[in-house]
């Protein structure tokens, strides 16, 4: 007999396997599944899905090898890789020991590859995951996307944006949860106890691979600022445990700064994704009055890569696309439009009430020519007489 | 209904003690090596502010210490966010790493910031790591301590992966804030040039035994 778990991911199982045999493969449908209970389930669907949620040609990944060079943080890359992976590898250092090379290697591409991207201590964290999810390609091409988008704003000269992002977790707390949020902000706690959070997606928190995994399933397919929002729900679905420490700084701080408990992160996940899509990422950074600066990439999802490789999806992502980006223009057009349409909607009035009448009524277009009969003979005299003043002798024969 | 619980601590001084430095010296290896009495090669990085509390016992009494482990990265030194952390500290240890130059190079950087963010009679300690590592040895002992004889802060040695001075490390420093505290109460109530307001909001200034509330 199967336990009521395996049945139901069997049954989600299912569920992604219809997805992924659509023609086009149902991306939307994908990222659905993600917020759904066991996200992708397991690690061969999860090598499978991932790249196609970062929309990755899988057919030309570069031989990220020949890329390495000396950049300005590998000698730090090799300290941390040193030490990582333990806690996901427990028990199987023959696994370890093959991953750290390949680990080094796709770390060391992407940071030589890109050399406007500045390492920060727990991005191996992240490519561990994606290395110990799918193999070292994939995990590079992987990263390298990451790196460029979600985290790009870890990988600046400065830590100013990541310390904005960390200051909308507060104020995203007052619209969530009062209590929590005034427990909080009594305690002075600052939320640097979050940043390992936001810098590696809790990896860095998490004890098992498969939590890690499923965390990453819904981050991957969700808006890169969904960190924050999930941020949230960690901390206000512990609001009991929470709410009974010490009201100080330092308690709070080592309370979240400890290895995360057991979460049920399906649960929470839920809950993230509902408040991500009552409180957008825009509502949150002017309603808190924290800005990231307009070119950052968490400011410009959905991104412009993710029109996926189909046509009806490429045609209806392009002329959306085409809207959005000629609104300008087509407001100036149709402005311009409406000018000319009134124009010759007047004249055309005009011109056809005077052919109506002059059909309708005879009567009354005579009436009019009698009308018109005495102004112009007024205007003759006029000008005969006008003649009168200048020329007596036609006059005369006028007379005559 | 809120009800009050007061519980009576179990320690003469807390004393919190902020450990920074650049990456990769130790810093982290020689908390636990003292708290938790254990050194082991899988640590992972520090990323954001970690702490751990250890009870000493000096002279008679109970000293329970706080010693909060920080993120090396550069990048991360230069953050407001940070400067609670150092406020809140009686004692600051710099940590660099004996076979990595650059790292003993950066100590006045980091003295830097102490000097910025913590408060003016904060007690410092400079700790040179790793000293296991003898072949890898680039910073002379000699060289370390005329630095530090400049800026008139203690020094000294340790390995936290052989447990070497380890413990002398934490107790010199609780020692010298100990002391420092001690000689404070005795002097002579002298006027003080007032502090600014903010300053005075967040310092902790009560270091001995107190009645610890709970709200519930």
């Amino acid at each position: 007999m199967f336990t009521d778990r395996e049945r139901l991911e069997a049954q989600k199982i299912r569920v992604i396997k219809d997805c992924l045999n659509e023609t086009p493969i149902d991306i939307e449908g994908l990222k659905r599944c993600s917020v759904e209970e066991f996200g992708f389930v397991n690690k061969v669907l999860r090598k499978r899905i991932w790249p196609l949620l970062l929309n990755i040609d899988t057919n030309n990944i570069i031989n990220h090898s020949e890329k390495i060079i000396n950049h300005k943080d590998t000698d730090q890359v090799t300290k941390d890789v040193e030490r990582s992976m333990w806690r996901f590898t427990k028990g199987n250092s023959q696994l370890r020991n093959r991953k750290k090379p390949e680990l080094t290697r796709i770390v060391n591409a992407v940071l030589s590859i890109h050399p406007q991207l500045y390492y920060f201590q727990g991005y191996h964290e992240i490519a561990s995951v994606l290395l110990l999810i799918s193999d070292e390609s994939l995990a590079f091409a992987m990263l390298e996307r990451l790196s460029i988008y979600h985290f790009n704003d870890c990988m600046l000269p400065n830590f100013a944006e990541v310390l904005k992002v960390l200051n909308l977790i507060f104020p995203l707390i007052s619209m969530v949860d009062q209590h929590v949020y005034n427990f909080i902000i009594k305690s002075q706690v600052q939320p640097m106890f979050a940043i390992s959070w936001i810098l590696t997606w809790f990896s860095h928190n998490l004890d098992e691979l498969d939590t890690a995994a499923r965390v990453y399933d819904y981050l991957l397919s969700a808006h890169p600022m969904a960190s924050i929002y999930l941020s949230v729900c960690v901390i206000t679905s512990q609001r009991e445990t929470l709410l009974n420490l010490e009201c100080s700084f330092d308690s709070i701080h080592a309370f979240f700064t400890s290895n995360l408990p057991e979460l049920d992160f399906d649960k929470i996940i839920k809950q993230t994704d509902s408040l991500l899509e009552k409180i957008t990422p825009s509502k949150l950074q002017s309603s808190s009055k924290v800005y990231l600066l307009p070119e950052s990439q968490l400011n410009r999802y959905p991104y412009d890569w993710m029109i996926f490789n189909n046509n009806n999806t490429t045609t209806n992502s392009k002329s959306s696309k085409l809207i959005t980006n000629n609104k300008g223009t087509n407001q100036k057009r149709q402005q311009i439009y409406k000018f000319i349409f009134f124009i010759l909607f007047g004249s055309i009035s005009l011109f056809g009430t005077f052919v109506f009448l002059s059909i309708k009524s005879p009567n009354t277009f005579k009436h009019i020519n009698s009308f018109l009969s005495p102004l112009l003979f007024n205007l003759f005299n006029n000008r005969f007489n006008q003649n009168n003043i200048t020329n007596g002798e036609t006059v005369s024969n006028f007379n005559q | 209904m809120s009800k009050v619980q007061t519980q009576i601590s179990d320690y003469d001084f807390l004393f919190k003690i902020l450990v920074i430095g650049d990456r990769g010296v130790g810093k982290s290896s020689l908390i636990v090596r003292f708290a938790d009495d254990n050194f082991t090669d899988s640590f992972i990085s520090t990323i954001g502010v970690d702490f751990k509390i250890k009870t000493i016992y000096l002279e008679g009494k109970a000293i329970k210490t706080q010693i909060w482990d920080t993120m090396g990265q550069d990048r991360f030194r230069m953050g407001n966010n940070n400067s609670i952390f150092y406020r809140g500290a009686h004692g600051i240890i710099v940590v660099y790493d004996v076979t990595d130059q650059g790292t003993f190079k950066n100590v006045a950087q980091w003295l830097g910031e102490v000097d910025r963010y913590a408060r003016e009679d904060v007690s410092k300690l400079i700790v040179a790591n790793k000293i296991d590592l003898v072949e890898k040895r680039v910073v002379d002992s000699d060289v370390a301590k005329s630095f530090c004889d400049v800026y008139e802060i203690p020094t000294i040695e340790t390995s936290a992966k052989y447990a070497t001075n380890v413990d002398d490390c934490f107790i010199l420093m609780a020692k010298t804030i100990k002391n420092r505290l001690e000689q404070i109460e005795a002097e002579p109530q002298i006027p003080q040039k007032p502090t600014p307001t903010i300053r005075n909001a967040n310092n902790n200034n009560s270091f001995k035994k107190k009645e610890t509330c709970t709200i519930n």
